[in-house]
């Protein structure tokens, strides 16, 4: 049977759906533009294969995706990494949070910030310009959102631009999107060989 | 070039506001943002959750969030639309629960849209389940959680633009 991780982790576990996946042979051409299925692109995971149910809003949320993370300029891949983090911690999203402390911790070379978040959760202790970067996404990511112009503050004084304010906005509210997708439609497993 | 987009305007930003010249820099991100807004409250094909069903569930979620303004904008997209109903205006306020007498598929809805917005954690396989029980179909799962997932998105992208345009060092 299949038992849910329950806690945090940077072994990534394997996703198990709650839903069917589509079947790829059966995707329709919406369904393929959205997956961007090619002939040199035919591995697709299930956490893809559910969500191509709702093709449309799939399109355009996968290059949101991508673009806020992965994107030039701006924030530093590893401080958005860190924005993930922070939201997925608040969503208890374990899946998220493994992937996303997984890239932090090889993007920085600093397992001891992951694991002061883990142990700690939203009151980890960390060096001054992580613990900026961790509380905004924290704070941000609440229901409904607690930050404050303190935390905004916080930031500058740790040295981060406008720009770079509005990229850790983005990092840390994608995963209030993402969290509420990978946690709900499916859940975390061991992965098995 | 001016900037306009849904976020914006909810924002409160306008092309004088100093953070827009930022913003110029993330005009990808705003477009794709305003995309996804249209596929999650005006598909072309909204499956078994209709256009006016996602207003009144987006503005549930805008209040639940604490957004007055972001609140009055779906509030205005389902007086718009000529499939709403007084039940769905109900809907549309978090307060109101509704009762299985309006429909068990309908309160199986509204009850999983509270849940991804407030503890999307508490979410389990059997919370699933109990949907599927109700008749909900497993691509109007994933429509309401896109839905969901895009409003508490945006929620969060608008509270960090106005603090940053509250906040402006100029």
């Amino acid at each position: 049977m299949d038992n849910p991780i329950q806690e945090f982790t940077v072994q990534i576990p394997r996703w198990s759906p709650h839903l069917q996946p589509i079947r790829l042979e059966d995707a329709t051409a919406e369904q393929q533009e959205a997956l961007e299925v090619t002939p040199s692109n035919t591995k697709v995971s299930d956490y893809m294969l559910v969500l191509a149910h709702d093709p449309q809003s799939l399109k355009h949320r996968n290059p949101l995706f991508n673009t806020i993370m992965y994107g030039p300029g701006g924030l530093s891949r590893a401080d958005r990494e860190l924005g993930a983090v922070g939201a997925s911690g608040v969503n208890r999203c374990i899946y998220c949070t493994a992937v996303h402390a997984s890239r932090y911790i090889a993007l920085t070379g600093q397992p001891e910030v992951i694991d002061s978040i883990f142990e700690d959760e939203s009151s980890a202790v960390l060096p001054p310009r992580e613990q900026a970067i961790f509380d905004y996404a924290v704070n941000l990511s609440s229901t409904p959102p607690q930050v404050t112009d303190v935390h905004v503050q916080a930031l500058r004084e740790a040295g981060l631009s406008d720009l770079e304010i509005v990229d850790l906005t983005l990092s840390a509210a994608i995963f209030g999107w993402a969290n509420r997708l990978m946690e709900t439609l499916g859940q975390p497993v061991a992965t098995t060989t | 070039m001016e900037l306009d987009s849904v976020i914006l305007r909810i924002a409160g930003i306008t092309n004088r506001s100093p953070v827009t010249s930022k913003l110029h820099e993330r005009q990808e991100i705003l477009d794709l943002s305003e995309n996804s807004h249209e596929a999650v409250l005006r598909p072309m094909d909204p499956g078994g959750i209709s256009h006016a069903l996602r207003a009144a569930l987006a503005s549930r979620m805008s209040t639940m969030n604490g957004d007055a303004t972001l609140t009055a904008h779906y509030r205005a997209l389902l007086q718009d639309d000529t499939q709403g109903t007084p039940e769905l205006s109900r809907i549309a306020d978090p307060t109101h629960a509704p009762s299985t007498k309006a429909g068990e598929w309908l309160a199986a809805v509204v009850r999983h849209v509270d849940l991804l917005t407030a503890s999307p954690q508490s979410v389990t396989k059997s919370e699933i389940q109990a949907l599927q029980a109700q008749g909900v179909g497993d691509a109007d799962i994933v429509r309401i959680t896109q839905l969901a997932g895009f409003v508490n998105y945006q929620v969060r992208f608008v509270a960090g633009l106005r603090l940053l345009s509250d906040t402006e060092q100029g």
